[in-house]
């Protein structure tokens, strides 16, 4: 589904130039679960944006089932963006002043999907993530565990193809962190990829292909054998 | 979608109300100030279109004098103009005048009154489509003895009785008979109802058979009216108006035209009520300054000042917003759908605030028309008719108000906006150059403020002298035939007055008897126009008016009064005079010392018209004290002892005036003249009715100008708590390294003053303009220095100051733990 072609990104600031991403070749396929790893500042983010399309990369081909993305027009990124992506963070980043079921249908609503369909698609997201009787409540109502379920329902609810999680479980203790990690696991088995930057090799274990990062480039890049099992 | 907008902008509103209703009150101030401006100016435009046809009446207006020495074009024309205009162009359906207006003490039976009443021509009933009450109006004016009454007059004089065929008796001597009754319409019109108004009248009656009566060109006349019809004519208002120089050249008397330049131009009657004002306010220069535009302009300024507070708020909030508008932009929304969120809520709360205007307009309706006569509600109703126009005006200033941060927040990338505190929104000098331009305007207004409100108090100090209350003018027919030197002779032991003396015309009014003299005996070189006063004995002393150098008219010294100019010219003898200081400069003499004993004679032209040659002898020098505001440029004066019938008497009460004083001058006239109703006002009365324009002016400047502060102060509140809020984590950072309160309070108070200064500083060439062309406007301006606009400087900074300092004080104050904790 994806194909990445020597990509790289560097950072001019003031003085220093840091290079982020250094010719980093990879492919991802369709219903793969990719755990991403490495030390603090190794570039991990930095890929998940440019995969993201939320940021261009300095130089390299990114294919994205055959569309050369790296030279799409800024109008054409949000079309795709919003046809094929779904977003996870670390901090949530949900809107505080719209309740649960108002973030989640955000997606929806700049699909320029009807009322009556959006409604129906927030109670099965709802359900899926198992917050049935929140969709009123504020996200700051709602432990973290709770919001970040919330962020993941947002994420999906548009079908996309691709559903990146930059640290999901960053912010959350561990029994909160295994919830949503549940959920992934379950996303990808009913068929979505997915691909998630972690520090936790317990939660990298539950993914069915672990790239270790360093440096900006890939170091590792192999299959976990339990894919299969879990 | 747009449904979705709304909520996020109530929402907002949620989040932070107070800045949220902030920026809808400011707005609707702006608001209100605009729409009310809009609303006086439609309600002048309004003036007499309920008279039927009001659209084609015209009035002729006319010019004299030429440079700075211009009386602007007044509506009023000299009186032959209008039988020569009728048989110029047979083609206009009517030409009828109304003049000689005045106060009359009117009798009927026991019944007594005071009404307005003037002369009118008989066509009068053709210009205008009066409602008849009773009577036969096309006859009434046609005969010397009769007059037309408003119903208003009528039911005050006769009650419920038919007041058909009734004899009243006007003045003295003139006792007409009732011939048809009017009713003024409802609604604006220049005849009323207020009687300020400037065609107000209770009665009218014929005027005079002129036919071979000399004509006097360069006088003021009768209002005339000029009606076309273009139904049965071709003759248009544009073809009159380019015809009006040669009917000029063909009738002004070569001798007249001489003496003066003088040029015809025709208004439509709807512009009559500005005209007139523009007038008192600008006098020559109302053909280029209108009040009209002044108070469009104020009204844009103001909102402007609103506007930008908006923008200023929202693009403070943009900045917190950031991240969430960096989420909604991973999530699929476009540029455009960015912008359309900061529109919609922009256009939300422009049109609440567009609504809260017109409440409150709706509120203040009723007390602006109590103070000035204006009914607003009527002028907004007009206008709201065109009410597409509004909406246009609210989307308009709601796009421009939301377009700076709207258009930044479209550029953001969502991974800049996303990496907390990555990117400002906005590099300080955008936000700071709002509040530079916003304090730019403030600061002109506020200069313009204080200069207007200096020559305001000049200009009554100098004008009403140490006690105004103590002088009284007689304004009733029986008190000015009676005279000055009666009243003084029935008042000589009434110790409650201190003496009487007299003058020729009403103080403050538009009074204008020019003379043009000149030290030079063939009256050609170094002429001068002075104002022409002719006055009692003891008048200087009435008025307190202070004598520099020889004497006044006295009649122990046993100067007499001569009766006329020209009586003194036939007898041979010099006329004694007394100028004031500005004649003796522009006279060029060095010291008033010098010009006593020098004699003065008319310019030829005056000499020929007047067909006499007196010699004026100067006797005294007065400080100059013009009893007039405006005089087309005019200041000089001079004064002749003289007293005729019908001139005004003034008194001097002792003690500075009392109820009881004003009441034995009452009786003293009565004890004269057992029926007569004396009417008078005491000096500081006739100035405010003189001053009203001014001062009503001045009261809308003043209005307009706090708002304009109170809005920039408001604005200036809210982006103290934006900033303050977002440097809590700053001050939290440096208390924890040591700083002090008062360090941290000093710290937000400069960065707050810094554009608050940069902003005065930059308002010094648009404030000097504005009050130079303030000031030109009177005879006597004050000289202003940079004081006024450094104290206006002080006091935006102070208000700044006021505004942040709260904000500063408590995020001062906070415990650093308090911020670092939450962050
Ligand atoms: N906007 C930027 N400007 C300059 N340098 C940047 C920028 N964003 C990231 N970097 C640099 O790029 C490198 C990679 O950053 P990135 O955020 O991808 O790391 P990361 O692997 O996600 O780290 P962490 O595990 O701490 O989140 C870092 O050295 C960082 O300093
Ligand atoms: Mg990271």
């Amino acid at each position: 589904m994806i194909e990445l072609d020597s990509i790289s990104k560097t950072y001019m600031t003031e003085e220093t130039e840091t290079r982020a991403l250094r010719d980093v070749s990879l492919g991802i396929a369709t219903g793969e679960f990719v755990a991403v790893m490495g030390p603090s500042g190794c570039g991990k983010s930095t890929l998940m944006n440019i995969l993201g399309m939320i940021d261009r990369p300095t130089a390299g081909q990114y294919r994205f089932e055959d569309n050369d993305v790296s030279r799409f027009t800024e109008k054409e990124l949000v079309e795709f963006r919003k046809k094929s992506l779904g977003f996870v963070f670390q901090n949530f980043n949900l809107i505080d002043e719209m309740s649960v079921e108002e973030n989640i249908a955000l997606p929806l609503l700049y699909r320029g999907i009807a009322r009556k369909q959006r409604k129906s698609r927030v109670r099965e997201a709802l359900e899926l993530v198992g917050l049935v009787g929140r969709g009123r409540h504020r996200p700051t109502q709602l432990s973290g565990g709770q919001q970040q379920r919330v962020a993941v329902a947002r994420a999906v609810i548009a079908d996309p193809k691709l559903i990146l999680a930059d640290e999901p479980t960053g912010n959350l203790d561990s029994a909160n962190g295994a919830e949503v990690m549940n959920l992934l696991t379950l996303l990808n088995q009913d068929g979505a990829t997915i691909l998630m930057v972690t520090h936790s090799t317990e939660e990298a274990a539950l993914a069915g292909r672990v790239i270790a990062m360093k440096d900006g480039r890939v170091q590792t890049d192999r299959q976990a054998p339990a894919s299969t099992e879990s | 979608m747009y449904l979705h907008y709304l909520r996020n902008a109530g929402r907002q509103l949620k989040r932070s109300p107070f800045t949220a209703e902030m920026n809808i009150v400011s707005l609707a101030l702006g608001f209100t100030c605009f729409f009310a401006a809009i609303a006086v100016n439609a309600y002048w435009s309004l003036s007499d279109s309920v008279l039927d046809g009001s659209k084609s009446i015209y009035v002729l207006t006319q010019e004299y004098g030429e440079g700075s020495q211009r009386t602007g074009f007044r509506p009023r024309v000299t009186a032959p103009i209008a039988r020569y205009l009728q048989s110029d162009f047979p083609t206009l359906a009517a030409v009828a005048r109304v003049g000689n207006k005045r106060r009359w003490t009117v009798t009927w039976g026991s019944q007594k009154l005071h009404l307005t009443g003037a002369r009118a021509d008989a066509a009068l009933v053709d210009v205008f489509d009066f409602d008849v009450v009773a009577g036969n109006l096309e006859t009434a004016l046609a005969g010397p003895d009769n007059v037309v009454m408003t119903s208003r007059a009528a039911k005050r004089l006769f009650g419920d009785r038919n007041p058909i065929g009734l004899n009243i008796l006007v003045g003295e001597d003139f006792s007409p008979v009732v011939r048809a009754v009017v009713a003024l319409p409802d609604g604006p019109t220049h005849f009323g109802p207020d009687e300020e108004a400037s065609g107000y009248f209770d009665f009218l009656y014929a005027w005079p058979d002129e036919s071979g009566q000399p004509e006097w060109w360069l006088s003021i006349g009768p209002v005339t009216y000029v009606r076309f019809d273009p139904t049965v004519s071709s003759m248009t208002p544009e073809i009159l108006r380019s015809e009006l120089d040669a009917f000029m050249a063909r009738h002004l008397p070569p001798d007249q035209a001489n003496m003066a330049v003088t040029q015809l131009d025709l208004i439509p009657l709807s512009q009559l009520p500005t005209r007139t004002l523009d007038l008192a306010l600008f006098e020559s220069r109302a053909d280029s300054l209108s009040i009209t535009w002044i108070l469009n302009l104020l009204g844009v300024m103001v909102l402007a000042v609103a506007g930008l507070n908006y923008a200023n708020l929202a693009t403070a909030q943009a900045a917190l917003g950031i991240k969430q508008m960096g989420m909604r932009k991973v999530l699929g929304a476009t540029r455009l759908q960015v912008f359309q969120q900061y529109w919609v809520e922009s256009l939300a709360q422009s049109v609440v605030a567009a609504v809260l205007a017109v409440c409150a307009l709706l509120l203040l309706a009723p007390a602006v028309q109590r103070e000035t006569g204006i009914d607003l509600l009527l002028g907004l109703s007009e206008r709201l008719t065109h009410w597409p126009l509004f909406l246009v005006i609210v989307v308009v200033v709601a796009t421009l108000s939301c377009l700076l941060p709207a258009v930044r927040m479209m550029q953001i990338e969502p991974i800049q906006a996303l990496r907390h505190g990555a990117v400002a929104p906005f590099s300080r000098f955008v936000a700071s150059g709002l509040v530079v331009f916003q304090f730019a305007v403030t600061c002109t207004l506020v200069t313009l403020l204080i200069v207007v409100q200096l020559q305001n108090n000049h200009v009554q100090s100098s004008a009403l002298g140490s006690d105004p209350r103590s002088l009284l003018i007689l304004t009733d027919d029986d008190s000015r035939a009676l005279g000055y030197k009666s009243i003084a002779e029935a008042l000589r032991e009434e110790r409650r007055v201190e003496g009487a003396t007299s003058m020729d015309f009403l103080p403050w009014s538009n009074h204008e008897n020019f003379l043009r003299v000149s030290r030079e005996e063939t009256g050609v070189d170094g002429v001068q126009q002075v104002f022409l006063n002719q006055v009692g004995y003891r008048y200087f002393s009435t008025f307190g008016t202070q004598l520099l150098a020889g004497r006044t008219f006295s009649e122990e010294r046993g100067d007499t009064e001569t009766s006329s100019l020209s009586d003194a010219a036939a007898i041979g003898d010099p006329v004694e005079i007394v100028v004031d200081l500005t004649l003796i400069r522009l006279l060029g003499f060095d010291t008033a010392e010098d010009a006593l004993g020098a004699d003065l004679y008319l310019s030829r032209e005056f000499r020929q018209t007047l067909d006499m040659n007196p010699v004026m002898t100067i006797v005294g020098v007065v400080e100059t004290r013009p009893l007039v505001l405006s005089a087309s440029g005019t200041r000089a004066n001079l004064y002749l002892l003289n007293d005729a019938p019908y001139f005004y008497p003034v008194v001097k009460l002792a003690d500075g005036g009392s109820p009881a004083a004003v009441r034995a001058v009452s009786e003293a006239v009565q004890s004269r003249r057992p029926n007569a109703m004396v009417r008078y006002e005491l000096f500081d009365e006739a100035f405010g009715r003189g001053f009203a324009p001014v001062d009503r002016f001045t009261k809308a400047v003043r209005l307009l100008s706090v708002l304009a502060i109170a809005i920039a102060v408001l604005g200036l509140v809210g982006m103290a708590i934006f900033k303050t809020h977002r440097r809590r984590h700053e001050i939290g950072v440096r208390k924890t390294m040591g700083a002090s309160s008062y360090q941290v309070a000093v710290l937000i108070l400069r960065d707050f003053s810094i554009p608050v200064v940069a902003g005065c500083l930059l308002s010094l060439p648009f404030a000097y303009w504005a009050t130079q062309a303030y000031l030109s406007g009177f005879i006597d301006a004050i000289d202003v220095s940079v004081l006024p606009w450094l104290i206006a400087v002080v006091g935006c900074v102070l208000l700044s100051w006021l505004a942040a300092g709260g904000q500063a004080y408590s995020a001062a104050r906070q415990l650093p733990s308090d911020v670092l904790r939450s962050e």
